[in-house]
């Protein structure tokens, strides 16, 4: 085999490829990342609630593009990229990755001036204060699902990718061990979907793990070590009986 | 049999994949002016342009059907978008307190959306209970906001996704859509320009470049006329293998507008009247010759409403050009007093400040046959309506005649 799964993560000179999402109604990237496009995938989608995205796998060129300055870049030639049948600028929410090819080139165009002044930039700096923090969850969500898989007990996500339906027919699968119906990373993806502002989802976050803190010491402490910010106050509670068996590999 | 002298309500040429050998080998039997009418389709799929105002030359003979004939342009005209959009509302009331019960097609979209808007503001929760939301994932997708406060546990639910018009006409229901509300604002064709000015004019002259780049924002300024833009909507009928087609379109588009009544000024008028007049037809009955197999097309035509068409709406739009209600200057404040509409009653601004205008009809109503498996009866066949309402498929007796003779005696008459 001569696998070429590697052209998705690196150029052919070795540089690693880096990700964004783009916004066909602002007409530029509203987001960079430099890790990981499967999180940058999910992140696109739970913003698709406020607006539609496409996220890509950046193509060559587009060193310069930052998360910092970003919502001034745009693609030079739009008529010919398609998302399924339609052009970019029709893209529908329930949306897809793309990866971007040498004919895809990204310019500095400058800031859209339909965003400039008034209401229509307010919501602008809105989003992009939102959008970056649901990328920030949405990572620390992504690391915590596969590192604690035994933690959350997620016996519905193995039973469904390999077991065939007959064989569980009379068992009961769980995404966890909380009695929700899709499981509490759901709980937390949905607030992210559903949120207007970083204060709300956070406030809700907290209210998720704290209607649900059996088990989860581990749990919430990585989530928010993850985060960069402190365990909050009404989440302390939790954090009395860490188990000796705790793996540090995060440090 | 239909006859080439036969006057058609209703016409389709699609290059869809299905028939493009087809039309491709007429255009080989054609002289510029069969060329150029297959190049239409060849563009802009499906070709089911005629004008309701103003000179468009058809191969064959074809009326508007009554129904779909335009108002009279009345610069009077007072009322504003939410006073007619309210009074729409309060006739589905009306038609309710006699009994009637209506299925709302919704997608989701800007027209859908204006449509549940105007209907969870004016009907009561009693009123509520007789209207049925035909929706599919897409629809939630579009605007979950949307779908949670309103709609959720507060309406009747169908999926849409394997339903057409006739099983909701054969339940009892009136189907509602919102298919010419495009048609109320402007246009998809104006919308791809918009999106992509900035590559299409990096193309043009540097003279021309400059001047586009100095009126980019004057869209719908109605002081900055539309031929100031005539470069880059040249650029946009670009057609590969037929270098004249956009000059010729072009000036068909503008003949159509010298000869018509209603003034016509800025490129988003441009592109407004182009649907306004042009498209509008196909706008209406699309749904119901396209998007249903059981119910005869007139009596379809006639059952389906559609929201935006009714002489208010068409009086509105033609009084309403330029003044930041249609388009603003970009394609995300594109159906500007809709977006407003919509925000006074869910206060959304995400979806106020960028929605885009997505295809949406495919995405709540089923495009494949489900009750016959004939396929010469397959909506993909159908390419006309005569003035009896009979349905034209493509392989019927006279029909390819009736092309082919039509196209090759078709002349260039601009």
């Amino acid at each position: 085999m001569n696998p070429n799964y590697k052209n998705l993560y690196v150029f052919e000179d070795g540089t690693k490829k880096r990700n964004g999402i783009y916004s066909p109604a602002i007409d530029r990237f509203i987001l960079v990342d430099d890790y990981d496009y499967h999180v940058t995938l999910q992140t696109t989608e739970l913003l698709t609630s406020k607006l539609s995205l496409v996220a890509w796998v950046l193509p060559p060129g587009a060193e310069e593009m930052t998360n910092d300055n970003c919502l001034n870049y745009t693609f030079v030639d739009k008529t010919t990229i398609k998302v399924g049948q339609a052009t970019m600028s029709q893209s529908r929410h329930i949306t897809q990755i793309k990866f971007g090819n040498p004919e895809n080139k990204i310019y500095n165009a400058g800031p859209n001036p339909a965003f400039a002044q008034g209401d229509s930039a307010d919501t602008l700096g809105k989003l992009i204060e939102y959008a970056n923090y649901v990328h920030t969850v949405s990572y620390a969500i992504s690391i915590i699902e596969p590192f604690m898989a035994t933690a959350l007990s997620n016996t519905k996500r193995f039973g469904d990718a390999y077991v065939p339906s007959a064989w569980t027919a009379n068992l009961e699968l769980a995404p966890d061990r909380t009695g929700l119906d899709k499981g509490i990373l759901f709980e937390l993806k949905h607030i992210l979907y559903m949120s207007d502002s970083i204060e709300e989802a956070a406030g809700a976050i907290i209210d998720v793990w704290k209607n649900n803190p059996d088990d989860k010491a581990v749990v919430i402490y990585y989530f928010y070590y993850l985060l960069g910010v402190e365990i909050p106050e009404e989440l302390k509670f939790t954090q009395t009986a860490l188990p000796k068996t705790i793996s540090w590999w995060l440090f | 049999m239909l006859n080439p002298n036969d006057t058609l309500y209703f016409h389709s040429i699609a290059y869809d994949g299905y028939h493009n050998r087809y039309w491709n080998s007429v255009k080989q039997q054609c002289g510029e002016g069969g060329q150029f009418f297959i190049d239409i389709a060849r563009k802009f799929t499906p070709s089911r342009l005629v004008s309701r105002n103003g000179d468009w030359s058809l191969p064959w003979q074809q009326e508007i059907i009554p129904e779909f004939e335009m108002p009279a342009y009345d610069p009077s005209f007072s009322k504003t978008y939410e006073q007619v959009t309210d009074e729409r509302a309060q006739w589905v009331r009306q038609e309710i307190a006699q009994g009637k019960k209506f299925a709302i097609m919704y997608s989701g979209g800007i027209d859908s959306t204006l449509i549940m808007a105007a209907l969870i503001k004016n009907l009561t929760d009693e009123e509520k209970t007789s209207i049925l939301v035909c929706a599919s994932l897409h629809s939630i997708a579009e605007n979950p906001t949307f779908w949670k406060k309103f709609i959720q546990d507060k309406f009747k639910v169908i999926d849409s996704g394997n339903l057409k018009y006739d099983y909701l006409i054969e339940q009892g229901y009136i189907p509602i859509t919102g298919d010419t509300g495009d048609t109320i604002f402007g246009t998809v064709m104006g919308l791809g320009i918009y999106a992509n000015y900035d590559f299409y004019i990096s193309e043009l002259s540097p003279e021309s470049k400059s001047h586009l780049e100095s009126i980019k924002t004057e869209i719908s300024n109605p002081d900055v006329h539309f031929s100031n833009y005539k470069d880059i909507i040249l650029r946009h009928f670009k057609l590969d293998g037929s270098p004249d087609f956009p000059e010729l379109f072009y000036r068909k588009l503008v003949k159509n507008i010298n000869t018509s009544t209603v003034p016509v000024n800025s490129l988003h008028d441009f592109f407004w009247w182009e649907i306004f007049n042009t498209k509008y037809l196909n706008c209406a009955v699309r749904g119901a010759l396209y998007f249903n197999d059981r119910v005869d097309c007139k009596t379809a035509i006639y059952t389906i409403i559609d929201w935006f068409h009714n002489d208010d709406y068409q009086r509105w739009s033609m009084v309403n050009n330029n003044n930041g209600q249609k388009i603003v200057n970009a394609i995300n404040n594109y159906k500007m007093a809709a977006r407003n509409y919509i925000w006074n009653v869910d206060r959304n601004d995400w979806y106020k400040h960028f929605k885009l205008k997505f295809l949406s009809l495919s995405s709540i109503a089923g495009t494949q046959p489900v009750d016959h498996l004939d396929p010469t009866r397959y909506p993909a066949k159908r390419v006309g309506v005569t003035k009896d309402f009979e349905m034209l498929y493509l392989d019927d007796p006279g029909v390819k005649e009736f092309f082919l003779t039509n196209l090759q005696n078709y002349k260039i008459d601009w």
